[in-house]
C-alpha cells in the first residue's frame, strides 16, 4: 500500500471533517444554544414544558434516564461480556 | 447517534406499529441470515456483547456540547460486528435504552431503523473504501460520517412521513427545523469519526482477526 495514497486518504478524511464541523457551526449558530429535547421540540412545534428537569452531572455530562437504572443495566452487560469473553477463550 | 427523542404519544398507533412492523422485519431477515450461514461463531458473540454495552455506556451520556448531544457508536457496531449482527444489536440498545427512560417504548421500532440504517452504510462504506488504498483510519473514518448522515436523513424522512400529534406547524417548517438539528448532530458525527477512526485502526494494529469477524456472517 503506497504511503501517498494513504496520505490522499487521510486529506480527504480531514477535509470532510471539516466541512461537517463548519457546516455544523452555522446550524448551531442559526438554531441557538439549547438541549438536546429542547432543540427536538423547537424543531418540530411541540410545545415547550414549563419547568425543564435540571440534572448537574460531572462537567455537564450527565446520564438520560435513571441513573440507577442505567448502573444496573451497565453492570449486568459487562458481567455478560466478561462470562462471554472467558467462556469464547 | 440520530435518535428519534420524542416521548410516546408524539406519533400515532398507527405510524408507531408501521415502524415496528418494520424493524422486526428487518431484524427477522437479519436472524435468519444468521441461522443460515456458518452460524455465529463464539468470537463473533464476544464482539457483539462488547459493541452492545459500549453503545449502551455511551449512548446515555448527554455531551455538553452544542447544548447537549449524544453518540452511540453505530458505525463502529456495523464495522466489527457486520449488518447482520449490528442489526440485532442495535435493537437490544433500543430497548435497554427505553428501560431506563431514555426515549419512548413506541419510538424504539423507529429508532432502531435510524441506527440499522447507520449500521447498514456505515458497514457498506467501510468495506466499499476497502477496495482502495486508504488507510483504516480513513476508511472507518469516512464510514462512519456516512453512515451518520445517512441515519439523521432516515430520522428526518421517519418523523415528516409519521408527522407529530398535536402539532399545527408544517411540514417544511418541521424539515427546516430538523435540517438545522440534523446538522447540529453532523457536529459530532465529525467527532465520533474520529473516534471510530483510531479504535478501527488500533484494532487493525493489535487485533486484525476482530476485524474479520462481520465477514463471515455476509
Amino acid at each position: 500500500m503506497s504511503e501517498i495514497d494513504q496520505r490522499k486518504g487521510l486529506i480527504l478524511f480531514g477535509g470532510l471533517v471539516f466541512m461537517v464541523i463548519a457546516f455544523s457551526l452555522a446550524a448551531y449558530l442559526i438554531s441557538g444554544h439549547m438541549g438536546i429535547e429542547e432543540r427536538f421540540n423547537n424543531a418540530l412545534g411541540i410545545p415547550a414544558e414549563s419547568e425543564e428537569e435540571v440534572t448537574s452531572g460531572l462537567f455537564g455530562f450527565n446520564i438520560e434516564g435513571n441513573p440507577v437504572y442505567y448502573a444496573a443495566i451497565l453492570i449486568a452487560l459487562i458481567i455478560i461480556c466478561l462470562i462471554v469473553y472467558i467462556k469464547g477463550r | 447517534m440520530a435518535h428519534i427523542h420524542l416521548e410516546d404519544g408524539a406519533f400515532t398507533l398507527q405510524w408507531i406499529s408501521t415502524w415496528w412492523i418494520f424493524a422486526v422485519v428487518l431484524i427477522g431477515i437479519c436472524l435468519y441470515w444468521m441461522r443460515r450461514g456458518k452460524g455465529i461463531d463464539s468470537k463473533t458473540i464476544t464482539i457483539a456483547a462488547m459493541c452492545a454495552t459500549a453503545s449502551f455506556a455511551i449512548f446515555q451520556v448527554n455531551i455538553p456540547l452544542f447544548g447537549g448531544v449524544h453518540m452511540n457508536l453505530t458505525p463502529l457496531i456495523g464495522i466489527l460486528g457486520g449488518p447482520v449482527v449490528g442489526g440485532a444489536i442495535v435493537l437490544i440498545v433500543n430497548i435497554l435504552s427505553a428501560a431506563i427512560g431514555h426515549g419512548g417504548w413506541g419510538m424504539i421500532g423507529a429508532n432502531t431503523l435510524v441506527n440499522m440504517t447507520e449500521v447498514f452504510f456505515a458497514y457498506g462504506t467501510y468495506k466499499w473504501l476497502g477496495k482502495t488504498k486508504v488507510s483504516a483510519f480513513a476508511r472507518a473514518g469516512t464510514a462512519t460520517l456516512i453512515g451518520l448522515f445517512l441515519g439523521n436523513i432516515a430520522m428526518i424522512a421517519i418523523i415528516l412521513i409519521s408527522g407529530i400529534q398535536g402539532v399545527t406547524q408544517s411540514r417544511t417548517d418541521m424539515l427546516y427545523g430538523l435540517s438545522l438539528l440534523a446538522g447540529v448532530n453532523m457536529g459530532v458525527a465529525a467527532i465520533e469519526a474520529v473516534l471510530t477512526g483510531y479504535i478501527v485502526s488500533y484494532i487493525k494494529r493489535v487485533r486484525p482477526d476482530m476485524l474479520q469477524g462481520a465477514k463471515t456472517l455476509v
